[in-house]
């Protein structure tokens, strides 16, 4: 919402600056986004007039001007060179003098202002500079000086011609302060906050200018719940032209265009004191009557910017004994419109019911000046005011406007409401006790009227303008607010609760700190993705009703698209060797035999995704590179299950489908997969490169309690190595020699490690060798060499019979 | 004899000594050494010639002690060899070669703001609560004062899956779900990605991260409230910053307060960041308002609290000069790895 401080002073007597203004509005809670001064915009800038043009003696385009600057006799002219081909003689334009700050500079492509300064064009001296409305910020035409009228005087000041000597507050309007989005509203702020009184809204000549007309409207309030208050008044003879220069440089600086009389005295009104007004044109209103009832069902109307609107039952409309001829509180209609011609009009001015305003207005996809007022709440006592305000404006204008009196349907007066506030109360939150001397003040101040009773209670009847003070906590922050945050002190007491339930961030975070210390970045994307990309991880996506762009229409359920995305987008920059992870939600819906935690048909979780790409190690003076593969993944897959599940890491188990995908299971629940992802998909994507992935549930997993373990006795006696290197055929799987070996060893066999993999012809068609390292150790005494050998052979033992497995010869 | 005998004794002495003086620091000094003193005309060899001059019974007496010079000779060669060859050994490790690094990890930048914010909360005392992300009307904004038709639902664009249930606005939804199953005290904060339909932009995003908290408690008071928000600000900022309070409006809290504390890249004196106000808002906060007591059947004259919301990425973006949210969503590594 734009403040216009010129504005303000039509409304209370304030000479403060606009720092001060700004602190106090801001503490008022009506924020200051920005302030706009354009006080000092066209200082140095004056009404000249040209005296003589002459070609410049050394440039073909460029002229000498003389410009007379000073009233007076012989006063000395300004010698200044002017590019513009429309300057003449005679003419009155506005100069630049020097130390002038040019607002838009022409010759720059962002337009910054610039300085003027004393220069010689080709030789010829110049002053300043004769402005065109583009270098004065006043219009787009740059391709000649602007030239104003022949009757304003030289050497007055531009910005007094211009009228444009304004501050202008940018406020951020809150949804409660529909009662701010007017000057008056603004002006009550300011006037409790430096302690003043508003002046008069009204010049209080109404009831002197109404005489002269008789004719009234005929006003009926069909629906009195959606429409409490109609009041209307009749005008006639008058006369469409422009508005005042003065209304018209108000309207411009708070944004709006100002179009003609009777449009912009409406505006006026809306704006200097909240009430929106609509102006018909009234020899257009059949039977010179005014009815308000909601639409007929699949009612099609005609607004006056001239689009059909499909409205129902429930839509408030202003009709006349035919016709519909307005959307009520929204926008007037196209038959009742006034035009250039328009003669005689009727003003409206009405209290709707804010829901109903807010409905029709959000159903339709209108959002009006008034719209935007009605549906926020205006004040219901102050309609007649506004037609009184609007007549004395537009008589001064149109001398020979003929005004009638105000039809006022208000079937049943709104009167401030009446909420009780318990001083205790008021300390009780605010943690300040505010005396209730003080407290009565400070409410009084923004106009609420106050009956005490004892000292314990005060019956607070609130103003109508403030339809968001409803219950005892609003007339609480009204208080804290006039008080100042600022008055009220900063205490913190410690009471500190402990958490009853876990919840897995200290996991999430093991795995981020894990991660990140091996070389593994963490990235973070977008919850959205395409619906062709999230149809390639699950059969029905979760779509968004309303997605921002078809682009991401549906929620993922797989972290996998939008890592994909990532990689592309770093692999189009140069960054090749990516290990990346990503720990976020994934969703599901619309199966039928879903059961979400929060929601039945929606299930959200929590993943881990791991994906490497590039090389493992780059080419380096130590070693030669290689490209991860899937054992990195698997490695590191490996390495963060251990981490999280500690001696638990017993109930996982691997093993792979079809597809070669390494599936990873937990007490036989799949809880993650280690793949390669396929070309096909890859290709989506436009990655050439192979991508390698680890995806882990981390639903599954519950924050490891260290808190419970128990330390577990080393062994004080030697460990025994021995290794061993076995031949089998090539169609057998390690992991099978692996767990046979551990099944065999007995129970000093600790740990059991592959250390090398061979294959080649010395072995034998179909054959392949594996080495393992075994450890051997007691807890109990020094192991003797028999003990491991017979180990070792009952091993090898058991490898030969199911394996038929063979000792490597050495 | 006794001439031989003396001479002999005293040759192996001196002998002895000379080899001691010798310097070997190179391979021609050794190889030079090993003829002079170790080849079979060599010096201890024409010492072990001399033996057959001496008698019969004091044969094996000078026999050991040459046998001692002659290892004494070839161990002070030996020695040497190894001591120069170590040494050169030394001057062929180039130390100014690059170490064998690890790869670079990094965990992301809002990831990290939000732990450092959490990390303060808990050290305050708060519980951290998390709550569901697709949330319904209810809990995203009816029971938070929304009512229906609402201006101040056009605060916060939705994203709807279904008419009523929709993608949270923001993580104040658990702040119910914790009253609904809770009685006061309840004091936590609730992390956790919130989404606006919003057009993805230099400035917005259509999700970010939010940290909501919120106290309540018997006697919890605006005073406190402001307190507390004092000491994360201090916290998180510098205990040098200076803050402000703004009055505001949510719907869901009353009075409501917006905090601003002094711009850290200009310091107060006005810049592009802070819009030359030398202030930047950093949080929304509030009293609790008795219309959410009401809605989960707390006695609102037994219990007063706060609640509090800040947006990470702001925050984020703020600190380390970002000035455009989808940056942080690129996740270019160069970008990933500086943090």
């Amino acid at each position: 919402m734009r403040i216009s401080l010129n504005w303000i002073k039509r409304l209370i007597d304030l000479k403060k600056s606009p720092e001060e203004i700004a602190k106090v509005l801001t503490s008022a809670g009506l924020e200051v986004e920005s302030i706009e001064d354009n006080s000092s915009k066209y200082k140095n800038f004056v009404i000249g007039k040209i005296l003589s043009v002459e070609k410049h003696p050394n440039a073909d385009r460029l002229s000498v001007c003389k410009v007379q600057i000073k009233r007076g006799k012989n006063p000395v002219p300004l010698q200044i060179v002017c590019g513009a081909p429309n300057v003449k003689k005679n003419q009155k334009v506005a100069v630049g003098l020097v130390g002038a700050i040019v607002p838009k500079n022409q010759h720059d492509e962002n337009g910054n202002p610039f300085e003027l300064l004393k220069t010689s064009i080709r030789g010829i001296e110049s002053n300043g500079m004769i402005c065109s409305s583009y270098e004065l910020d006043l219009g787009n035409d740059a391709d000649g000086i602007l030239i104003l009228p022949k009757n304003i005087s030289v050497g007055s000041s531009l910005s007094e011609y211009l009228g444009s000597e304004d501050v202008v507050f940018e406020l951020g309007i809150t949804p409660n302060r529909a009662d701010c989005l007017s000057h008056l509203g603004v002006a009550r702020e300011l006037a409790a906050g430096f302690k003043k009184n508003l002046k008069p809204i009204t010049k209080n000549n109404f009831r002197k200018i109404s005489k002269q007309l008789k004719e009234k409207i005929n006003v009926e309030i069909v629906d009195q719940n959606l429409s409490p208050r109609y009041s209307a008044l009749v005008i006639k003879n008058i006369e469409i032209k422009d508005s005042p220069k003065w209304m018209q440089n108000l309207l411009i600086s708070v944004g709006l265009r100002p179009i003609n009389l009777i449009v912009d005295v409406t505006n006026f009104v809306m704006m200097e004191i909240g009430q929106p007004l609509h102006a018909f044109d009234y020899d257009l209103i059949a039977g010179k009557k005014i009815k308000i009832q909601t639409a007929y069902e699949l009612e099609h109307f005609f607004t006056l910017d001239g689009i059909s609107r499909n409205l129902s039952s429930s839509d408030l409309m202003i009709c006349d004994s035919q016709n519909s001829i307005a959307i009520a509180g929204v926008m007037g209609g196209e038959n009742s419109s006034i035009t250039n011609e328009t003669k005689n009009i009727v003003l409206e001015s009405a209290y709707f019911s804010s829901t109903s305003v807010r409905r029709t207005a959000k159903k339709l996809g209108l959002s009006t000046d008034a719209s935007q007022r009605f549906e926020r709440g205006t004040d219901p006592n102050i309609t007649a005011k506004a037609l009184e305000l609007a007549a004395e404006l537009i008589s001064e204008i149109c001398a020979d406007a003929k005004v009638g009196k105000i039809v006022d349907a208000y079937p049943e007066k709104i009167k401030r409401k009446e909420i009780k506030l318990r001083v205790s109360k008021v300390s009780k939150i605010l943690g300040v006790k505010i005396e209730t001397d003080n407290l009565v003040e400070l409410l009084k101040s923004i106009d609420i009227e106050i009956e005490q009773v004892g000292n314990a209670i005060l019956k607070c009847k609130v103003p109508t303008y403030r339809p968001d003070l409803i219950q005892e906590i609003d007339l609480i922050e009204e208080a804290a607010r006039l008080f100042g945050y600022d008055n009220i002190p900063n205490a913190i007491t410690s009471s500190v609760t402990f958490s009853e339930h876990k919840t897995n961030r200290n996991l999430l975070n093991e795995i981020r700190i894990y991660l990140s210390s091996n070389g593994f970045n963490e990235i973070l994307t977008n919850s959205f993705v395409t619906d062709d990309k999230a149809k390639l991880f699950s059969e029905n996506p979760t779509n968004v009703k309303n997605p921002i762009s078809t682009d991401l229409s549906s929620l993922r359920s797989s972290l996998i698209p939008s890592m994909l995305e990532i990689i592309k987008f770093n692999l189009n920059r140069g960054n090749l060797n990516l290990q990346l992870f990503e720990i976020g939600k994934i969703y599901f819906s619309g199966s039928e035999n879903l059961s979400g935690k929060y929601f039945q048909s929606y299930i959200e979780q929590n993943v881990l995704l791991i994906a490497l790409t590039g090389f493992a190690s780059e080419k380096n003076w130590f070693s030669n590179q290689r490209n991860f593969d899937i054992y990195d993944a698997k490695g590191i897959a490996s390495n963060i299950l251990k981490k999280i599940l500690f001696d638990n890491i017993e109930l996982i188990s691997y093993d792979e489908n079809e597809n070669g995908e390494i599936l990873i299971s937990m007490n036989g629940i799949l809880v993650g997969k280690i793949f390669k992802i396929s070309d096909e998909i890859v290709k989506l994507y436009d990655i050439k490169e192979e991508v390698f992935v680890f995806e882990l549930q981390l639903e599954n997993f519950e924050e490891s309690n260290q808190s419970d373990k128990k330390f577990k006795e080393i062994s004080r006696f030697p460990k025994t190595s021995r290794d061993i290197a076995i031949v089998v055929d090539s169609s057998l799987h390690q992991k099978e020699i692996f767990e046979k070996i551990k099944s065999s060893g007995g129970k000093y066999l600790q740990n059991v490690k592959l250390f090398d993999l061979f294959e080649g012809e010395s072995l034998g068609k179909d054959k392949k060798s594996f080495a393992y390292r075994l450890e051997f150790q007691s807890s109990e005494k020094t192991l003797q060499d028999k003990e491991i050998e017979n180990a070792i052979a009952k091993i090898l033992n058991e490898l030969k019979k199911n394996f038929n497995a063979s000792l490597r010869a050495q | 004899m006794n001439q031989s005998k003396i001479s002999l004794e005293l040759k192996i002495d001196l002998l002895h000594k000379e080899i001691s003086k010798e310097v070997l620091s190179s391979n021609e000094l050794c190889d030079e050494f090993r003829l002079k003193y170790l080849s079979r005309k060599g010096k201890v060899a024409e010492l072990f010639d001399e033996l057959r001059t001496v008698s019969a019974e004091e044969k094996p007496k000078f026999g050991k002690t040459l046998n001692e010079l002659r290892n004494y000779a070839n161990n002070f060669l030996e020695d040497s060899l190894k001591n120069f060859s170590s040494q050169k050994e030394k001057q062929k490790i180039d130390l100014s070669l690059p170490g064998r690094e690890l790869h670079q990890g990094s965990i992301h930048l809002i990831t990290q703001t939000m732990e450092e914010i959490q990390n303060i909360f808990i050290s305050m005392g708060f519980d951290i609560e998390l709550g569901p992300e697709i949330e319904d009307d209810y809990h995203n904004f009816e029971a938070l004062n929304f009512p229906p038709d609402h201006p101040a639902r056009d605060m916060q664009d939705t994203f709807f899956l279904e008419n009523d249930i929709l993608l949270r606005t923001h993580t104040t939804s658990v702040q119910i779900r914790i009253m609904e199953t809770k009685r006061a005290p309840i004091r936590a904060i609730m992390p956790g990605r919130v989404f606006r339909n919003e057009a993805i932009s230099v400035r917005s995003y259509c999700l970010f991260h939010q940290v909501d908290g919120v106290y309540i408690d018997k006697n919890v008071s605006f005073s406190e409230l402001k307190g507390t928000l004092i000491s994360f600000a201090k916290s998180f900022y510098g205990n040098n910053i200076k803050y402000k309070f703004r009055p505001s409006f949510f719907p869901f809290t009353e009075p409501s307060l917006e905090m601003d504390i002094t711009c850290f890249l200009c310091k107060g004196s006005g810049c592009r960041v802070c819009k030359n106000s030398g202030w930047l808002e950093i949080l929304g906060a509030g009293m609790v308002h008795p219309n959410i007591y009401k809605k989960v059947g707390y006695n609102a004259d037994e219990f007063s609290g706060f609640a509090f919301g800040m947006g990470v990425e702001r925050i984020a973006m703020l600190r380390h000069g970002i000035s455009d949210i989808r940056i942080l969503y690129e996740n270019d590594l160069r970008m990933l790895k500086q943090f």
